[in-house]
């Protein structure tokens, strides 16, 4: 009985380490455009804001740059790939790393519904944003 | 009053009926029959209640709100008929119908522990025909009358999408037996598991299906070449799923031991507190920010049923302490099944901390967090398995152990000198290993539809266990496809050719079908035909890319198309998932497994029970 409840205690507390410790790695912090530009360098966060019009060059290998605002203050954001659904002028999170003066984006999630929960989510934090 | 409305009034009335007279029952009054005639009116005018808003929609009634919402003129009958549960009103409406069937059914034969839970379940019921009545009131009307409606979002225009909500709602109103039954009948120092035992299984079959019809629609829906992406709305189902699990395990030691009989009560205390935390997350769809989640209203509301449950399942735990004391010394088995628990509680732990981190600080945690945790725990789960299953006699035990083990360790050699991958070799490994102790396991004894079920849910997890092995760990993704036509390109084993385009007019839609050829080595594979589909709606999501799959029996070839540029070059995005299938067939057998258990007669099982448990003594 001793040893299993030792056997057990021991099973719980190399989760708690693991899990803490993939939750301090994996962790992705929504922050603002302002922030990310006056910090100057930023791994792994999630920035939320809106495509600015005019602002989008479409480069070689599906190579996408476009300028993304926060009302306040605009950061240049570079992603390799499709966005089946990009519109200049729309919310937009993008999730990745700021360096060098720009965003690089591993992801970018837009509000126009290519994927529908995502698209809500983006749409309720944009909001919230925006308000607060 | 709309009539829709004032027919969830006459259910509400009905629900305080049966609350006061379940209570008039406990204090000795013979008021039985009020309460089952209160109970059939519960059913009766929530049902009246939903078929008017079926008709509504049905008549396309733009008028009423949800409707103008929901469908419009185009919407085919089938879809139009699932657009009833598309929003949160008409979920909660769903949810409300299904528990009043599951308190009519429940409460058939009533004594003190059927009458308290009976109150217990129609106070769940008053929570839901009061958010009805309040805030989420499917019956609001516009003040004009709009020829056209706002449509259903394109992207729940599948059948799996139209049937995924009511299984998924089927089993979040399941739960609630449970609850209301461990509660009661810990109150009269009672078992509740027998009472319970085959709701809680239909609801956990139930929300199994859900799930698994939520995952499916992911991967043909939405372009990713994935199933399962850990977001808040998929994870809230999942938690009440694995507590679940754990409490069908644990009853099995406290049927069998008359054990863990706190644990099982907490836990299903607690699975019912997540299928209502489920229930917020899923219809309001917000879980990104304290903010949002404070801006709405209802959650409050939620937060005090989960408090208000929490609460009573701490008072009665507290008056009954001395119902919960177990004298029993288990044995390897009993042990071996709580380790199983134990791993289902530290995976429902993973998913809460999780979903729950945007909602406490303002971050959120990305997929890898859950697999380097949940992969883990998957792993222990299914080789826990193979030991458990062959444990029921001590001494045959050692000799099984060692042949599952001889049988993995050949299989992993094996599946190494072919693939070089030690990973996949090692979870090959594994699944021999398990899949061997399960044959043994239970070759040797008599098969009833309960062992039958487990035999069935076990093969499952354990092809789940491979099917997501593959699917993760070794998926190849291609998302940088751009094809004129006549192109090919190459993608790993694979070559693409874009032969051509067609386009497809429709009523309600206008499709761009892309035909790409796939070879390898040279052989046609088959053609593939992913499309764009262009509705006429008002809404701003109207464009939709639906993807194609060719299935084989070790691999699926997946495509989605993102776009075309007007000189006619499509963007693809292409992906080869391995072993995807067998996540499929898994979970299907899980799923069979519960049904099949809940099958088994309740005479039968006790008879059974006392057999087994003279074989064992």
């Amino acid at each position: 009985m001793k040893k299993l409840s030792i056997l057990v205690g021991v099973v719980v507390i190399v989760f708690g380490i693991a899990l803490a410790m993939s939750f301090k790695s994996e962790l992705c912090p929504y922050v603002t455009v302002s922030y990310v530009v006056s910090k100057g360098e930023v791994r792994n966060v999630q920035v939320n804001g809106t495509i600015v019009p005019n602002s989008t060059k479409i480069l070689p290998n599906n190579t996408l740059m476009f300028n993304l605002s926060d009302g306040r203050t605009e950061m240049r954001v570079i992603y390799h790939g499709i966005l089946s659904h990009y519109q200049e002028g729309i919310p937009a999170v993008v999730v990745g790393s700021y360096y060098n003066g720009i965003f690089h984006a591993r992801e970018v999630l837009l509000k126009c519904p290519s994927k529908y929960k995502v698209a809500e989510e983006n749409y309720s934090t944009s909001k919230v944003l925006s308000k607060g | 009053m709309d009539i829709g409305y004032a027919f969830l009034v006459c259910s509400m009335l009905g629900i305080l009926a049966s609350i006061a007279s379940s209570i008039a029952y406990l204090r000795g009054n013979d008021t039985r029959k009020i309460v089952k005639r209160a109970n059939f009116a519960i059913l009766t005018f929530t049902l009246l209640s939903f078929f008017t808003l079926l008709y509504y929609f049905l008549v396309r009634d733009f008028s009423v709100r949800y409707v103008f919402l929901y469908s419009d003129t185009h919407l085919p009958l089938v879809y139009t008929i699932s657009a009833v549960w598309a929003g949160r009103e008409g979920s909660l409406l769903l949810w409300l119908l299904y528990l009043s069937i599951f308190i009519v059914l429940s409460t058939r034969r009533l004594d003190k522990v059927t009458a308290f839970a009976n109150a217990i379940m129609c106070i769940v019921a008053a929570f839901f025909n009061f958010l009805l009545l309040t805030s989420s009131n499917p019956f609001v009307r516009l003040s004009f009358h709009p020829p056209e409606g706002y449509g259903l979002n394109p992207l729940l225009r599948t059948p799996e999408m139209a049937i995924h909500p009511p299984a998924i709602f089927l089993g979040y109103a399941g739960m609630t037996v449970p609850f209301a039954f461990a509660i009661a009948a810990t109150y009269y120092r009672e078992e509740w598991v027998k009472r319970a035992r085959n709701y809680l299984l239909v609801a956990w079959a139930f929300l199994g299906f859900g799930i698994l019809l939520g995952a499916w629609w992911a991967y043909k829906t939405l372009g990713w070449g994935g199933y399962w992406g850990w977001d808040p709305v998929e994870n809230s189902s999942l938690l009440p799923w694995l507590t679940a699990s754990a409490l069908l395990h644990g009853v099995i030691v406290e049927e069998r031991k008359r054990g863990m009989k706190l644990l099982n009560y907490a836990l299903a205390v607690v699975t019912f507190d997540l299928v209502i935390l489920a229930t917020f997350i899923t219809r309001s769809g917000i879980i990104s920010s304290v903010h949002a989640f404070a801006r709405n209203k209802e959650a409050y509301a939620y937060m005090v049923l989960i408090a208000l449950s929490l609460l009573l399942g701490f008072v009665v735990y507290i008056k009954r302490k001395d119902f919960f004391k177990c004298y029993h010394s288990y044995r390897l088995r009993e042990r071996l099944i709580q380790g199983s628990v134990l791993i289902f509680a530290l995976s429902t732990v993973t998913v809460l901390v999780g979903t729950l981190t945007p909602l406490l600080m303002h971050a959120s945690v990305t997929r890898s967090f859950y697999r380097h945790i949940e992969i883990p725990l998957g792993t222990a789960l299914v080789v826990l398995l193979g030991v458990c299953v062959v444990a029921y006699r001590e001494s045959i035990l050692r000799k099984s152990v060692l042949y599952s083990l001889a049988a993995g360790t050949l299989a992993g050699i094996v599946c190494f000198a072919l693939t070089k991958l030690s990973l996949a070799s090692l979870g090959v490994g594994i699944f021999v290993f398990s899949l061997a102790g399960v044959i043994q396991g239970y070759s040797s004894r008599k098969i009833d539809l309960r062992r039958a079920g487990a035999i069935a849910a076990h093969l499952g997890l354990i092809l789940l266990f491979i099917g997501v092995m593959g699917s993760w760990m070794y998926e190849s993704s291609y998302t940088n496809i751009n094809m004129g036509v006549g192109q090919s390109v190459h993608a790993g084993d694979y070559t693409l050719k874009l032969n051509g385009f067609r386009e497809v007019n429709g009523n309600a839609k206008f499709d761009v079908v892309a035909y790409v050829s796939v070879y390898r080595d040279g052989k046609l594979v088959g053609v593939l035909h992913p499309k764009l589909i262009i509705y006429n709606l008002m809404r701003s999501d109207r464009i939709v890319a639906s993807v194609d799959i060719i299935s084989l029996p070790l691999e699926d070839i997946y495509i989605a198309m993102g776009g075309v540029t007007p000189q006619g070059v499509a963007s693809f995005e292409f992906y080869v998932v391995p072993l995807v299938s067998f996540v499929w067939i898994g979970s299907i057998l899980i799923i069979a497994g519960g049904i099949l258990a809940a099958l088994q007669r309740r005479e039968e099982k006790t008879r059974k029970g006392v057999v087994d448990a003279e074989g064992e003594g």
